[in-house]
C-alpha cells in the first residue's frame, strides 16, 4: 500500500542552476584514498610520539 | 595510475611511488575497486538501468574521487534522467580535476550550445522543486498542474514523473499513475521506486477488480461446450434481433463516402446557397442602377435648364448687337474710333510722327460723325508735313551713315506722308541702289524722270535707268 505522506518525504529537491556553484565548491568530500591517507598520517604521528 | 600524493606516474611493478616514496599498495586496490564499480555502472547504463548505474558510479567516486571516467558517466546518467544541473556539476568537477583531453568539456559545450533549451530545462527543475513544495504543503492540484507543465518541457524528468504518479495514486487515478510510471521505466529501466509503485498499483487494482466482480456481476459458469447460460424470458424482456451488419474494413469505401459527402455538400451549396447570394447581388445591382438612373435624370434636367438659359442669353446678345448696329456703332467702327483717339492722344503729346502715321492708317470713309472727321482733318493737316520732314531727315542721316535699310524704312514712311518730295524719292532710289536692289531703285528713278523732269536729279536717274 502506498503511503503518500511517507513517500512524499522521500522526494528530495533537485539541484538548481543557482545552487550549482556552491555544490561544485562543496564537493570536496573525502574519498577512501583521503581516508586512508589520514589514517596513515595518524599512524605515523602516533609512531613518532611513542618513545623508542 | 598516478600517485595520490605527488601525482607522479606510478610504476606497474612497484608498490611505492618512485617520486615521493609513498606506499601505494592500498591505493592501488582502492583504485581498482573504484574502476570495477565504474565498469558495473557502465554495464548498467548500457542497458538503461540508470538509477542502478548512478549508484555504482557514486560508489566508484567515493572510493576514488579522481576517477574521471566514472564522474563523466555519472554526469551523462544524470543528464538522461532530466537532472541537467547535476550533470553539469559533475562535468565541471571532472574538468577541474583534468582540464586537458577531457570529454566533459565536449558535454558542457553541447549543453550550452542551445541556450534556449538549457534555460527551459533549468526552469523545469525550478518548477519541480516548487511543485514538490506544493505537494508537501498540501496544494496537490497546483503541484499536479505544475508537474504536467514540467513534463512537457523536460520529457525525461524521472523524479517529476514519479511525483506526479504519486499524486495520481493519492487521487486513486491508478490508470494515469501507471502510465507515468511506465514512462519512467522506459527512461530508467530498473528504477526501484517506479517498479515498487507499479507493483503496489497492480496489487490494488487486482484487489479492486476482484471486489467489483464479486459484488456487481453475476457469476457465469462456462460449460464445457462453451454454451452461454440462457435465462428464461418474461413479458418485460425485449428481444433484439441479431444483425449481420459489419462495418466495411476497406479504406476505399471510406474515400468513396467522403467523395459522396463532398458532392452532396457542393449540390447543397449550388442549389440552396448560391441562389440566395445571387438574389442579394441582383438586388444590390438594381439599387445601384436606380441610383445611377436618378443621377442621370438629374443631370439631364440640369442640362435642359442650362440650354434654355443659353438660348435666352444668345437672344439677348443678338438683340444687343442689333441695338448697337442701329445706333451706328459696330465693332469695326469702334476700332476706327479707337485708332482716331490714339492718334489724337499722340497729337496732344506732340508726337507728330505717331499721330500722322496713326491718321494715315485710318480710313476716313469709316468716320461717320462730323466731330470725328474734323479731328481727323485737323491732325492730318497739322502733322503730316512735319512728320514727313522729320522722317526724311532721319532717312537722309541713315543714308549718309550708310545704314541703308533704316534709311529705306524712314524714307518710305516719309513718302507715304508726303509723296511730293523729290528728295525723298531720290534718296529712296539711292538707298535701294546701294543695297543692289536695282529693280526698286529703278522704279523710284523712273518716278523722278516722269514726275520731276526739271529736277536736279533727273540726269542721274536717267543714267541709272539706262545702265540698268
Amino acid at each position: 500500500m502506498i503511503n503518500f505522506d511517507e513517500e512524499i518525504k522521500k522526494f528530495q529537491p533537485s539541484l538548481e542552476v543557482d545552487a550549482a556553484e556552491n555544490a561544485i565548491y562543496n564537493n570536496e568530500m573525502p574519498d577512501v584514498t583521503d581516508v586512508i591517507n589520514n589514517i596513515m598520517a595518524e599512524i605515523m604521528i602516533h609512531e613518532q610520539e611513542q618513545p623508542l | 595510475m598516478r600517485c595520490y600524493r605527488c601525482n607522479a606516474p606510478l610504476s606497474d611493478t612497484e608498490d611505492f611511488c618512485t617520486q615521493c616514496g609513498a606506499d601505494v599498495t592500498v591505493y592501488r586496490r582502492v583504485a581498482k575497486t573504484s574502476n570495477s564499480y565504474y565498469n558495473k555502472g557502465l554495464a548498467k547504463a548500457q542497458v538503461r538501468d540508470l538509477s542502478g548505474a548512478a549508484d555504482c558510479l557514486k560508489t566508484s567516486l567515493r572510493l576514488n574521487k579522481r576517477n574521471i571516467n566514472a564522474r563523466n558517466l555519472l554526469g551523462l546518467v544524470y543528464c538522461e534522467m532530466g537532472e541537467v544541473v547535476e550533470a553539469l556539476a559533475q562535468w565541471a568537477i571532472s574538468k577541474n580535476i583534468k582540464p586537458e583531453m577531457n570529454i566533459a568539456s565536449v558535454f558542457i559545450k553541447k549543453i550550452q550550445a542551445d541556450q534556449n533549451q538549457f534555460d527551459e530545462l533549468s526552469q523545469s527543475i525550478q518548477k519541480y522543486n516548487l511543485a514538490l513544495h506544493h505537494a508537501q504543503t498540501g496544494n496537490f492540484d497546483l503541484a499536479e498542474i505544475q508537474l504536467k507543465k514540467i513534463l512537457t518541457q523536460n520529457v525525461k524528468f524521472v523524479k517529476a514523473e514519479q511525483l506526479l504518479a504519486l499524486l495520481y495514486c493519492r487521487k486513486e487515478d491508478y490508470a494515469r499513475a501507471k502510465k507515468c510510471l511506465k514512462h519512467t521505466l522506459k527512461v530508467d529501466r530498473s528504477n526501484t521506486l517506479s517498479q515498487r509503485y507499479l507493483a503496489e498499483i497492480e496489487t490494488l487494482e487486482y484487489e479492486l477488480s476482484k471486489e467489483n466482480v464479486d459484488t456487481f456481476l453475476p457469476s457465469r459458469k462456462k460449460k464445457k461446450n462453451n454454451q452461454v447460460d440462457v435465462k428464461p424470458l418474461n413479458g418485460n424482456d425485449v428481444i433484439m434481433p441479431s444483425t449481420t451488419y459489419k462495418e466495411p474494413a476497406n479504406g476505399a469505401i471510406t474515400v468513396i463516402d467522403i467523395l459522396i459527402g463532398v458532392v452532396i455538400g457542393a449540390a447543397i451549396i449550388w442549389f440552396l446557397i448560391m441562389p440566395a447570394r445571387l438574389q442579394s447581388k441582383m438586388q444590390e445591382y438594381n439599387e445601384n442602377l436606380n441610383e445611377y438612373t436618378v443621377q442621370l435624370s438629374n443631370s439631364n434636367s440640369e442640362i435642359e435648364v442650362l440650354k434654355s438659359q443659353l438660348a435666352q442669353l444668345e437672344a439677348k446678345n443678338k438683340e444687343l448687337e442689333d441695338t448697337a448696329s442701329n445706333s451706328g456703332v459696330s465693332n469695326a467702327n469702334a476700332a476706327v474710333y479707337e485708332a482716331l483717339l490714339a492718334a489724337a492722344y499722340n497729337y496732344i503729346n506732340a508726337d507728330q510722327v505717331a499721330a500722322a502715321e496713326g491718321i494715315l492708317a485710318l480710313n476716313s470713309e469709316e468716320l461717320t460723325g462730323t466731330a470725328e472727321t474734323n479731328l481727323y482733318n485737323k491732325i492730318k493737316s497739322d502733322c503730316f508735313a512735319p512728320a514727313a520732314t522729320a522722317l526724311y531727315e532721319a532717312g537722309e542721316e541713315y543714308y549718309n551713315d550708310k545704314e541703308y535699310t533704316k534709311a529705306i524704312d524712314s524714307l518710305e514712311r516719309s513718302y507715304k506722308l508726303n509723296g511730293e518730295s523729290v528728295e525723298t524719292i531720290y534718296y529712296l532710289a539711292q538707298s535701294y541702289a546701294a543695297l543692289k536692289e536695282n529693280t526698286k531703285a529703278k522704279t523710284y528713278y523712273q518716278l523722278i524722270v516722269d514726275q520731276y523732269p526739271d529736277s536736279f536729279y533727273v540726269t542721274e536717274a536717267s543714267a541709272f535707268i539706262k545702265a540698268n
